[in-house]
Order: structure tokens, then sequence, then C-alpha cells
């Protein structure tokens, strides 16, 4: 009985540092376990209002610039990092917590916005799941998330990027 | 040519760093930032910090460059000029980093 209520306990504390980073409630419910009205009840103690409705963003969605397509890269990367051989296999929530708190560190709150913790999952889970692939720039070095579904091209963006910094019309 | 202090110095900040990570609970924190493999830092996680002074004088740097040799190349064409980094040139560089010198894809599949 006790260790059933210290699993609860530790379930519950996962969801709360979940919820605080705004992660929406089905993923939330994946990864903690616990039910999704106990965590729209626990969003909506802590933000004071309910959580947003609606599907989870895939990978393709998310992907509609260049610049995305590099946030959503640089965050798998700052997983894979801090996870290590496991990192491809499943969503660890506390890894997922630890490496996108990383990552804002990283890139800045600001530039971090556009890959929430719910799209941080989201490209998580799908390339873990293979839907996406990660392959490795031969001219750059970086590694980069392609889909079939993105609407940018299934090449580097950080290349792209770089091209058209240097193109003289920008 | 680096002075033995300009080595020391550079060591001791880097072990006490990796060591104070360890010691946070921060170990893949660490592992990602400071590219030191795990088994080292469970090492250097139990070492007396009298130890970790004399390996930080043991007159040779304890730890490695990791920034992937294109990626420095494309940094330096880009900065040649004394021009700032762009914020998407970081990005690449975060996005290059290899740990323990191994990058996977899921299911075990090895990335060139």
């Amino acid at each position: 009985m006790a260790a059933i209520s210290l699993e609860r306990h530790r379930s519950v504390d996962l969801a709360l540092a979940l919820v605080q980073r705004k992660l929406r409630t089905s993923p939330a419910h994946v990864l903690t376990g616990l039910p999704e009205a106990e965590i729209r009840s626990l969003y909506r103690l802590v933000h004071g209002r309910s959580p947003t409705s609606g599907s989870i963003p895939s990978t393709g969605h998310l992907m509609t610039s260049r610049r995305r397509q590099a946030k959503i890269s640089v965050f798998i990367a700052v997983y894979l990092g801090l996870a290590g051989d496991e990192g491809g296999r499943h969503v660890d929530a506390r890894m997922l917590i630890r490496s996108h708190d990383l990552f804002q560190e990283l890139i800045g709150v600001r530039q971090a916005e556009e890959v929430d913790l719910t799209a941080a999952w989201s490209v998580l889970r799908e390339y873990q799941s293979g839907i996406s692939r990660r392959p490795c720039c031969k001219d750059c070095g970086a590694c980069y998330i392609i889909t079939d579904t993105a609407d940018v091209p299934p090449s580097c963006p950080f290349c792209a990027l770089r091209r058209r910094c240097a193109s003289p019309s920008v | 040519m680096p002075s033995p202090n300009d080595i020391t110095t550079l060591n001791r900040l880097y072990l006490t760093k990796a060591r104070e990570l360890a010691l946070q609970g921060e170990e893949s924190r660490a592992t990602y930032l400071l590219g030191i493999p795990m088994e080292a830092l469970s090492v250097i996680r139990r070492m007396p910090l009298s130890a970790i002074e004399d390996l930080a004088e043991s007159g040779v740097l304890t730890f490695g460059f990791r920034t992937a040799l294109p990626c420095l190349k494309a940094f330096a064409a880009e900065t040649q000029d004394g021009s700032p980094s762009s914020a998407h040139l970081k990005m690449q560089l975060l996005a290059s980093h290899k740990v323990d010198g191994v990058r996977r894809e899921p299911h075990g599949r090895h990335l060139s």
C-alpha cells in the first residue's frame, strides 16, 4: 500500500513538473499514467485556466520553415546528447524536462518558444518511431530532422539558412 | 606554447565543473556539455578536491576538442571578416555535437 502511495506521489510530482512547463494533457497522461481529468485539474490549479485542447501537432506540421526545422533539430540533438543510447528508443519524462530546459538555456527562451514542451515531446516520439529521420550533413556536420510530411525540403536547414544569409538579395 | 599554469587552470575549471555537476545529480548535462564520458564522471565525482588539483597539474589537457571539423570550417568561413556569428550558426554547432564519439538513430542504427 505504501509503495503504491509513493509511486502515486512520484507520478503527481512528475505531472506537476510537466504541467508547470505547459505540457498538454494527452502527453502528460502518456508520460505519467495519471488520468487525463486529474492532469487537467492540476493544470487549472497551476495556470488558472484550462489546458489547450485539440490534436497534438506532428513534426510535419511543426516544420513550417527552415528556422523551425533547425530548432527542432537542435532540441533532438540535446535530448539525444543527454539521454545517450536510450534516447533513441523511448521518451523519458525526466529527460524530456531536462533536455527542454537545457535547450531553452542554450538557444534562449524566446528563440525556443516555437518548440514548446508539447512540440518537443511530439517530435521526439515521431523520431523514435521512425516517422522522422536524422541524417547528418556532409557539408557542415550538423544532424537535422527530416520528415516526408513537412513543407521544408529534406535537406540541411543550417546550410540553407547560411546560404540565405549569404545571398545578396536578403 | 601555453604555460603549465594555463593548462592547470583549464584543467581545474573543467574538472571542478564536471565534479560539481556530478554531485548535483546532473551527470547527463555534464556528459553533453563537457563531453566527459559517464564512466570518467563517476570516478571524478568520488575524487577529493586535492586529487582534482593533482590531476589538473598533470601538465596536459584532460579534455579534447569536440567541434566537428565541417562545422568549424563553416563557422570560420562565416565569421572570417569579423562579423558576429548568427543564431543559426550557433544552432548548427549544437546540432553537430557528438557524445562519447557515437551518434545513433533509433533502434541502434549508427550514423556516419
